[in-house]
């Protein structure tokens, strides 16, 4: 494959599932001897280095590339990719329904609906699709795409420090998620959880919610639950985290625990099992497949049930361990290195009769 | 090192975590108050939904967006540096200003055009009468009837309620007694009354319509539903959207209760030629057993003594 490959980021920022999967993509196309650039439509300053604006390339002639469009909402980018003569590739990286966001951000809901109408506009006109999870490409096939390849989140998870993990089990837990404060990801049942958990095993819990507010409306309501629940002092709210104090937040936890309704793939269920953390998730959208047997996958998120999983998994030293190591187990099924062949081989697949 | 552990049989664990959780709860200590002040409290930090102060929240975020201050922070920790910027800000003030009026006139052209969108919207649900639809195809039942109908069943859907496995949901005929009866009973209860003001919420009894609420709850979110007074004018689609949205938010083992005037009583009642003419009427207690069976309910239906309500009873499997 020597045509050159151009990925489309409609917002690109470090510390970021997609803008990070877009950077391995870069490396692995370069060493590939694949001609690459990443094109954004808005970029974080910090690595506005690594892209170049995407308006250079609407507003140029045929670069004779194949365009990758990485789709996670609704863009304009979609509508100028369209008018191009490039064959087009879509990385899909799911949408959350706009339902979820409906009550709390209305505008964000819009933008996510456009993304999921845009969708079947992308399938008359894209070569093919990659996938991130088989959830994603389920839901390609059902809305008429033909051509969809599962292709791994290609991730750097780091190297884990290779010293055996005591069991972090006892009376006070510390429960931890990581993903953005959002509707779909209901941190609300995890202060809910916290709540009942004091209630019925005593006042030891305490939750790390770590990650910013996709939704300033719903941050505002988690910090009034938490005062209304009796919780706020048993709850930290982070962001910002650097990736040594991100990791010591894996190392430090006790359970990683994910109610979350609607997950593309989930990278932070990923980086827990990565770090020996067990996980304690609801069976829901991707987060099925991601967590394999590699967690404790919940049927239902009653409250009563997740409670006790939680505190089954903390008190429970030689399941806490059973658990940390089956989640090594399914991590190593993600390396880096295993990632950057299949993403690989997907891709040259995905480009056939480009 | 724990990499050496045999795999675990995680659906054996899910089994015993199950049985655990099932067997704290039916212990003495279970904390079952702060349990339902938890629920009370998510229920309340919910949001409503409704489109209408979307639109507004929509156009007033362009609104402040559109807002773009030109005063660049100039602090730093360093005298020159704070200078320097200062320096900075003052030579370069007429090009901020140029590129923000720019952008204030963007953003404001944006708001009004979204606002002239909002207003065509409301015009064309006015023309629909979509939006005053549903709750005028229950509006009319005399209040003597629908409480006719009531007393005569009161007393099964009172133990129906303190049966159900979670919440329940009354609506709609005199919602607040109702609901007070039941949660003395030691139902956790609450009501649904159309009219009113639907964000003048209370947990313990609620305004608007019945299908809109029924669309807000949470999937299997409720152990019983009770209708009393609020079916006797449903459409077809109605009808059909309400034993869909009944289904959906029941849990399984769940109870759906209708009490309502039976058909021939409001023919006699309202005469011939009403009763040919009318968008909704009462149905049958064939129609709601069909349908009830229909998505998977296991449904029996008894009638009053003397003929003139009925009380249709459905268990979803």
């Amino acid at each position: 494959m020597t045509r050159p490959v151009l990925q489309i980021v409609p917002s690109f920022a470090p510390r970021d599932a997609i803008g990070d999967h877009a950077r391995q993509v870069d490396r692995l196309l370069k060493d590939h001897g694949v001609p690459t650039a990443i094109y954004a439509q808005s970029v974080v300053p910090e690595i506005a280095h690594l892209a170049r604006p995407f308006l250079d390339l609407v507003s140029g002639p045929d670069t004779g590339a194949v365009l990758l469009h990485h789709h996670s909402t609704g863009t304009g980018v979609v509508d100028r990719l369209l008018e191009r003569p490039e064959p087009v590739l879509v990385n899909y990286h799911n949408i959350t329904p706009a339902a979820l966001f409906e009550p709390w951000e209305p505008v964000v809901a819009a933008e996510l609906a456009w993304g999921r109408r845009q969708l079947t506009l992308l399938r008359d006109r894209a070569h093919a699709a990659l996938a991130a999870s088989a959830y994603n490409a389920r839901e390609l096939c059902d809305l008429g795409w033909e051509r969809v390849t599962v292709a791994p989140i290609v991730r750097d998870l780091g190297r884990r420090d290779q010293r055996r993990r005591l069991p972090r089990t006892g009376s006070a837990p510390e429960l931890l998620f990581v993903g953005r404060l959002s509707p779909n990801k209901c941190q609300h049942d995890l202060l809910a959880t916290l709540a009942l958990h004091r209630a019925v095993h005593g006042p030891g819990a305490h939750l790390r919610l770590v990650g910013g507010a996709s939704s300033q409306v719903y941050e505002r309501a988690l910090r009034s639950l938490a005062a209304d629940l009796g919780v706020a002092d048993a709850v930290s709210f982070e962001h910002g985290l650097s990736d040594d104090d991100l990791v010591d937040a894996y190392e430090r936890a006790s359970a990683f625990v994910c109610l979350s309704r609607h997950e593309g793939f989930s990278v932070p269920v990923l980086e827990a099992m990565r770090h020996g953390l067990p996980v304690v998730a609801l069976a829901a959208a991707a987060l099925t497949e991601t967590v394999g047997d590699g967690g404790l996958l919940l049927p239902r998120a009653d409250l009563d049930l997740v409670v006790a999983a939680v505190h089954r998994v903390s008190t429970d030293a030689p399941l806490w361990s059973a658990l940390s190591a089956a989640g090594l187990r399914r991590a190593a099924t993600f390396h880096l290195e295993d990632a950057r062949q299949a993403y690989w081989s997907a891709l040259q697949a995905a480009l056939e009769g480009c | 090192m724990t990499e050496t552990h045999e795999p675990l049989d995680l659906d054996a664990l899910i089994a015993e975590v199950e049985a655990e959780a099932a067997r704290r709860r039916s212990a003495p200590g279970w904390p079952a108050e702060a349990e339902n002040r938890i629920a009370q409290h998510l229920v309340r930090a919910a949001p409503v939904p409704d489109l209408r102060p979307s639109l507004d929240r929509m156009v007033t975020a362009i609104e402040e967006a559109s807002f773009i201050r030109i005063d660049v922070p100039t602090a730093s920790t360093r005298r020159p540096v704070t200078l320097m910027k200062v320096v900075m800000r003052k030579l370069l003030a007429f090009w901020f200003r140029y590129v923000v009026d720019q952008i204030t006139s963007l953003g404001i052209t944006t708001a009004r055009t979204v606002r002239a969108v909002v207003g065509r919207l409301e015009e064309v649900e006015r023309r629909l009468d979509l939006v005053d639809a549903l709750p005028h195809e229950v509006a009319d039942l005399p209040a003597a009837q629908a409480s006719q109908a009531l007393d005569v069943w009161r007393h099964e859907l009172v133990s129906l309620a303190v049966a159900a496995s979670s919440r329940t949901l009354y609506a709609d005929h005199r919602a607040a007694e109702l609901v007070a009866e039941l949660q003395t009973a030691g139902s956790d209860a609450y009501g649904l009354e159309r009219g009113g003001d639907p964000f003048g919420t209370s947990l313990e009894l609620r305004h608007g319509d019945l299908l809109v609420h029924l669309a807000a709850v949470e999937e299997a979110g409720l152990g019983c539903v009770l209708l009393a007074g609020c079916t006797e004018r449903l459409d077809g689609a109605s009808f059909r959207a309400l034993v869909g949205a009944v289904a959906r938010v029941l849990r399984p083992g769940g109870t759906v209760a209708v009490t309502a005037e039976a058909p021939w009583s409001w023919q006699a009642r309202v005469g011939p030629a009403e009763a040919d003419l009318a968008a909704g009427r009462p149905l049958s207690v064939d129609t709601w057993l069909a349908h009830l069976h229909e998505v998977g309910f296991t449904a029996t239906a008894a009638y009053a003594e003397d003929g003139r309500s009925y009380l249709v009873t459905a268990r979803r499997a």
